[in-house]
């Protein structure tokens, strides 16, 4: 093999080479990063201002969901959800990158929920459900039949979960709505597996007395 | 011990049964009384509905507005900055997508790496410059390069099982799987029978079939899942031949794929009819069925559309115990339709399902309340 090149091109070439492949490398050690929770943790404490809000739009509407279905309330829902990132923020430092984000936060919005509740206890609870801010649930004009028994069972979850008590209600949305075990149960609560058990039934014993009242489900022949 | 107390245990063990949390024993246990016990079979399924309460989806999103203003109040608090553009555009789906998952990024990029270290070389070693070597070394190709890797159909396509899996995986509630998705992959799958074996293919074959008929003539189903029709003489053989676990992998692709909720539920419920054997509920697993598709009927809230559903399914029902347990249901439903004023012919079906099912009825009203059931619809013209 004869080879003949100009030494000033080959280095030149070398060096481009290699400048592209470390940029690639680093392309490759940032694009690892960038889809996880951890990493967007990562950068969030080096002062990245926006990996924060990243984690707040992956979470924020199952956050939200959940809570709603304890505190029953529109309004509160969306404080919950504002100061559970916030409270996230501010302990990142406590994160333990061992756990799933999802789970520390969502931990932090039901006993965010629950505080709030406690607060405001002398606050009548009711879910708001007023027809006239229901714009993103336009009447269904074609079936109304329809509609009606849509609000009406609306009406019977409403004030099913009411009657609940903050502990009970979180238990049983735990548990049948976000499908947590009882031992996930225990530990987002810092309760025991007796005490999830003993408030799940209590809720869906209570339960069953309102919802055979208002004829939702029928007795047994 | 006396049947009441056995079944006040059985009772007191339901909560924890449906919530999965029972010991193997323990679920044995519960498993087979309710088989045979229509009261704490009846308890189960109340339990089933209360729940309903806390899985009822009737909390609104109430759109973008709500989400961006809580961003902006937390970046704000936090002192960070919020992405620009359309929020929706911007939410990273629990479920990425695999283009951009790191690994393929890492793929993609090593790739490009390498790529350009070839280029490099070439250039190197054979410059297209004016001075061409009497001996020159061509770079040779890295072996493989230019053969595409040739899989098997089978090693890349995903079996009934794979996609039943995969329509049920990362989700508790509801399957996001698309129509088209699961068509596109039955398609690939089903379109060359010989690649397959004649069991996927007959799992496939009768669930064809089945929806057609369930949904009747009016309703192209081919149109929505181009399952192809085989002309295999096998596949017209006794469907018994497949095993449930194949059938049951591919009912379940089937309904993930929603084309079933488009059936107004009839098909939910037929398709368990359909797929449960001569002699029903001699499996755990076939009951186990048969209870969740209570619990997917009790989801649509119309009691017209569930009365319809369980028509069908009574209608193949052989056990005399769950033909009354699906009559109590009927019962209940009518008695709802018909307390909510509804249309005339509803009713007038109402007081034939009384008459016609009367020993059912009968059996678990009580003569004297049957009667005066049928007297109250009666007197509603």
């Amino acid at each position: 093999m004869v080879l003949i090149l100009e030494p000033a091109a080959l280095s030149e070439y070398v060096y481009l080479s290699g400048l592209l492949i470390l940029a690639l490398i680093e392309q490759v050690h940032v694009s690892t990063d960038k889809d996880s929770d951890i990493s967007l943790i990562r950068r969030t404490k080096k002062g990245d201002t926006g990996a924060f809000d990243e984690l707040v739009m992956r979470y924020q509407r199952q956050i939200y969901f959940s809570v709603i279905r304890i505190v029953l309330n529109r309004e509160d829902a969306n404080d919950v959800v504002q100061d559970t990132f916030i409270k996230a923020f501010r302990n990142l430092e406590r994160f333990d990158e061992k756990y799933r984000f999802y789970t520390w936060i969502y931990r932090i919005g039901v006993n965010t929920a629950l505080n709030l509740i406690q607060k405001r206890k002398n606050r009548e609870y009711h879910f708001e459900y007023r027809d006239e801010e229901d714009n993103f649930n336009p009447p269904d004009t074609e079936n109304p039949d329809n509609e009606i028994e849509h609000r009406e069972f609306k009406k019977h979850v409403q004030d099913a979960l009411n009657i609940l008590s903050p502990e009970m209600r979180s238990v049983f949305v735990m548990r049948v709505y976000d499908e947590l075990t009882y031992q996930e149960i225990a530990d987002v609560m810092s309760i025991s597996l007796g005490t999830v058990m003993s408030r799940l039934n209590r809720a869906r014993t209570t339960l069953k007395k309102h919802l055979l009242k208002s004829n939702f489900i029928h007795k047994q022949p | 011990m006396s049947k009441n107390n056995y079944c006040e245990q059985i009772k007191s063990k339901l909560s924890r049964y449906l919530d999965n949390e029972l010991s193997e024993d323990e679920l044995r246990f519960v498993k087979q009384h309710i088989r045979s016990c229509i009261g704490c079979a009846l308890e189960l399924e109340q339990l089933r509905k209360i729940d309903m309460i806390g899985k009822a989806e009737v909390f609104q999103d109430t759109g973008d507005d709500l989400w961006l203003r809580q961003r902006k109040h937390i970046a704000v608090e936090t002192g960070g900055t919020i992405m620009s553009g359309d929020a929706k555009q911007k939410i990273v789906p629990l479920k990425r997508s695999l283009f951009r998952s790191s690994g393929v990024r890492v793929a993609i990029s090593l790739s490009a790496a390498a790529a350009l270290i070839l280029f490099v070389t070439k250039e190197i070693y054979q410059p297209d410059e004016v001075f061409v070597p009497e001996e020159s070394v061509v770079a040779s190709q890295i072996p493989g390069e230019e053969e595409s890797s040739q899989k098997s159909i089978e090693d890349t396509v995903p079996d009934a099982q794979q996609i039943a899996d995969a329509a049920a995986s990362g989700h508790n509630r509801v399957s996001e799987t698309r129509v088209s998705d699961v068509a596109e992959q039955q398609h690939i799958i089903f379109h060359d029978a010989d690649q397959y074996s004649d069991r996927t293919h007959i799992a496939a074959f009768n669930i064809q079939q089945e929806t057609q008929e369930t949904a009747g003539p009016e309703t192209d189903v081919l149109s929505q899942v181009p399952l192809v029709q085989s002309n295999s003489a096998d596949v017209q053989s006794d469907p018994q031949s497949i095993n449930n676990k194949e059938r049951s992998a591919a009912v379940s692709a089937f309904q993930s794929s929603g084309i079933t909720s488009e059936f107004s539920g009839i098909s939910g419920s037929a398709h368990d009819a359909v797929t449960l054997p001569q002699d029903k509920f001699t499996s755990d697993d076939e009951f186990e069925i048969y209870l969740e598709r209570q619990k997917t009927l009790q989801l649509i809230r119309d009691p017209a559309i569930q009365k319809n559903g369980w028509l069908s399914f009574l209608q193949t029902v052989q056990e005399k115990d769950v033909q009354d347990l699906v009559v109590y249901e009927l019962y209940r439903l009518y008695t709802s339709i018909v307390d909510r004023g509804s249309a005339h012919e509803l009713k007038i079906e109402a007081i034939d399902f009384l008459i016609h099912y009367r020993e059912s009825v009968e059996g678990f009203l009580g003569a004297a309340q049957y009667k005066e059931r049928l007297d109250r619809f009666s007197k509603l013209f």
